[in-house]
């Protein structure tokens, strides 16, 4: 069966557009998702993608002509395929398109920008993508739960994210000191909003990202190793950045520093809380029970290990908590690290190796119940341990004035 | 003009004793307003300077109060009447309803209800659920109706000695929990005409939408968030009927977010239109969803705890704020 084409309409006020170039040659076949043509309209120029599979048979205007909405610009072959052409958001289109091309409902410009399903955005991101020819789908989140806000489109408008795939926020005045905050396992750079607006009280450029599987990133992560790649390239020899990390966090940045050779690869100086990959013993029902909760009361029990202060917890926190944890994000990266309730994690000899070219303290908490705090006595003597008696795992929460100094210290002279 | 602090309820007072000097149409009747100086003090005095012809006592007898009230607007006086709690304005909601709001049009016009109710409504003392509700949304979607909310000092003047000088009928609602409060009020004439809200803090981030007793709380959970580096506008309709929507329109197209904060029930409430009427007239300003906070869809309860947990407080206004602002569930619960 073949079907008509019909020129979209690509913004609310669009009435008409021009035909820049066909990106499929006459004759081939597509599947949805192709680019199929190029529009120009007064405000942007838009690669259009097929939303289902066919065969591009003949073109009915060329490139440079003007068309009006809902004029048919090419006749396909939909190849035993459902009819797309006249398709619209989750409605059955009883009207056929080859008898009566001009009552086709046009495709939404949204739904034409993103074959394989919307990205988040709020109305005020959508109206400055466009105006500023950007493609939506392309965009960064770091709204709430992931949605594009004005300022992701003013970020790739003006250049791009300097933080690669990872969802971020920037703390403190551009040109201070800079710090790299990297979160534990289940938490978010918002474990660090405390934490970070004290460093850029006092002068430090903090930013704290949410590593893979964690978060408004997208992206996901199976191993250590993901976490690990993730945040390398984060790293500028030419303005070495101070790592402050926790629990896993603090794992992988061990083997950042590692890797990228520690001063010289742009890291200055390693601030480690209640870090992973010291030792075997682990909570393991933490670990696996975060991974996958079974419930809202599970999760509330839980977070009470990291900190007497979640006991404070709403239940509208523990509900957000609970709905983000409950998409199973972090199963695969649970049984990563972690093996036979054992932390399968080791970063003792790179730890020590570094500590001879660069400052590294470590803060433990010693009610400390998901790893033992005990493991850092063990350390390189280069290492400088600070000791919060009354601190859980999440020192910079329990004494976030304290860990404030602590950095403070470490990285003005 | 040199501003004086006084405080809501002399404000009152000042408004309607300086309306029933210029006017002699003007009077007040309510339960133990006369030699009493009624419930909240707010008509101290007047019987003693006005009489007892103006200042008249009546008997708990709410429907006929408010009768009498329509009656005399419409023969052409100005009568106030004062209902103690709004709770029991609805014994008269016939007359306001069916014969207050209607008369002007079904007239063609020729028939003006210069009528003012005063009462006051809110939570707050455990005074429990038939005594401690806002009603405002039920005037508000009754087409013929004023409805005036002030929050301050001046504006209960100002808005009061406008109210006793138009002629529509106007629901005049204030704050049990205002009467109290001290403010500045500039001496000497003072009228705040209807439909034009107050600024009460400029800011940048975010726009919060408030009125009555909950522009306060406002601009405490905005105090405590510019600690943050938080940038918070709180905006005062003032009146709800007439709305200045151009304020909050620009306003939220400058911020890029609304948060509207009512202490009513949350269901088919004011907060409720305001929220249709921004993402109808600025959905391509809006950079999140407009966040309502607002009581819980339940009777006031009588204990203390309960109450204060079914109305919004500052840290849920706070909350809101956060929440419109997506800052990390995490974060905020962990300061």
């Amino acid at each position: 069966m073949t079907a008509l084409l019909t020129m979209p309409r690509l913004g609310e006020t669009m009435e008409e557009g021009t035909v820049s170039s066909w990106l499929v040659p006459v004759g081939e076949a597509f599947k949805r998702g192709d680019p199929l043509v190029v529009f120009e309209t007064d405000k942007t120029a838009v690669e259009y993608p097929a939303l289902g599979p066919g065969r591009l048979m003949e073109t009915l205007v060329d490139p440079g002509d003007l068309v009006q909405v809902g004029a048919p610009i090419a006749r396909i072959d939909l190849e035993g395929a459902p009819d797309w052409t006249g398709a619209t958001d989750g409605e059955e289109d009883t009207t056929d398109p080859t008898d009566s091309p001009a009552a086709a409902p046009p495709p939404k410009a949204t739904r034409s920008l993103s074959p394989g399903g919307r990205v988040r955005a709020t109305p005020l991101a959508r109206r400055a993508a466009e105006r500023a020819g950007l493609d939506i789908e392309t965009l960064v989140g770091t709204g709430r739960r992931g949605r594009v806000e004005l300022v992701d489109v003013e970020t790739a408008r003006t250049g791009g994210s300097p933080r690669g795939s990872l969802a971020y926020t920037d703390y403190g005045p551009a040109g201070g000191p800079p710090v790299l905050l990297l979160h534990g396992f289940a938490g978010d750079r918002s474990t660090f909003e405390q934490l970070a607006k004290g460093l850029a009280r006092r002068g430090l450029r903090a930013t704290a990202v949410d590593l893979p599987a964690h978060g408004r990133t997208t992206a996901e992560a199976a191993t250590l190793e993901d976490l690990v790649v993730a945040v390398t390239p984060l790293l500028d020899p030419r303005q070495p950045v101070h790592l402050v990390a926790h629990s896993v966090g603090a794992a992988v940045a061990v083997k950042v520093a590692a890797r990228a050779g520690g001063q010289a690869g742009g890291v200055a100086s390693l601030t480690l809380i209640a870090p992973a990959g010291l030792g075997l013993s682990i909570d393991a029902e933490f670990i696996g029970a975060m991974a996958d909760p079974a419930s809202l009361g599970m999760v509330g029990h839980l977070v009470r290990r990291l900190s007497d202060r979640a006991a404070g917890f709403s239940d509208t926190v523990l509900s957000a908590i609970h709905a983000d944890l409950s998409r199973g994000r972090l199963k695969t990266l649970a049984g990563a690290l972690v093996a036979d309730g054992r932390q399968t994690v080791n970063v003792v000899s790179d730890l020590a190796l570094l500590a001879e070219s660069l400052p590294v303290r470590l803060l433990v908490g010693h009610r400390d119940t998901i790893v033992d705090w005990r493991d850092a006595l063990a350390v390189s003597p280069r290492i400088a341990v600070h000791h919060f008696p009354n601190a859980g795992h999440m020192p910079h929460w329990d004494a976030p004035e304290i860990v404030a100094d602590i950095i403070l210290k470490g990285v003005l002279p | 003009m040199a501003d004086r602090e006084i405080m809501y309820r002399e404000a009152l007072r000042e408004a309607i004793d300086e309306e029933m000097g210029a006017n002699p149409e003007v009077f007040i009747i309510g339960e133990g307003i006369a030699e009493r100086g009624g419930s909240y003090k707010v008509t101290e005095g007047l019987l003693a300077k006005y009489g007892p012809k103006r200042v008249r006592d009546t008997p708990i007898a709410e429907a006929g109060m408010i009768g009498v009230g329509v009656g005399a607007a419409i023969a052409g006086t100005r009568p106030i009447v004062e209902i103690l709690y709004v709770d029991f304005a609805m014994l008269g909601m016939d007359m306001i309803v069916n014969q207050a709001a209607k008369f002007r049009l079904m007239t063609g016009g020729e028939g003006r209800v210069p009528f003012v109710m005063r009462t006051q409504g809110g939570a707050g003392g455990g005074v429990a659920a038939q005594h401690s509700q806002s009603l405002e949304a039920l005037f508000y979607h009754i087409p013929g109706l004023r409805v005036v909310m002030p929050s301050t000092p001046a504006d209960a003047k100002g808005l009061l000695k406008h109210a006793l000088r138009q002629s529509d009928p106007v629901m005049f609602l204030e704050h049990k929990h205002l009467y109290m409060t001290k403010g500045p009020v500039p001496e000497g004439e003072h009228v705040v005409a209807f439909g034009k809200g107050a600024i009460r803090r400029q800011g940048k981030d975010v726009t919060v939408i408030a009125w009555s007793n909950m522009v306060q709380r406002a601009l405490d959970a905005a105090e405590d968030l510019a600690a943050e580096g938080i940038d918070v506008e709180v905006i005062d309709p003032r009146t709800l009927v007439p709305l200045d929507e151009d304020m909050i329109l620009a306003s939220v197209a400058k911020t890029r977010r609304a948060v509207i904060v009512q202490e009513a029930p949350r269901r088919g409430g004011v907060a409720s239109d305001i929220a249709s009427i921004i993402q109808d007239k600025a959905f391509f300003e809006l950079d999140a969803p407009v966040t309502i906070v607002a009581g819980l869809n339940v009777p006031i309860p009588f204990n203390l705890t309960l109450e204060a947990a079914s109305v919004p407080q500052k840290d849920d206004v706070v909350g809101g704020i956060r929440r419109a602002l997506h800052i990390g569930p995490l974060a905020a619960a962990a300061e």
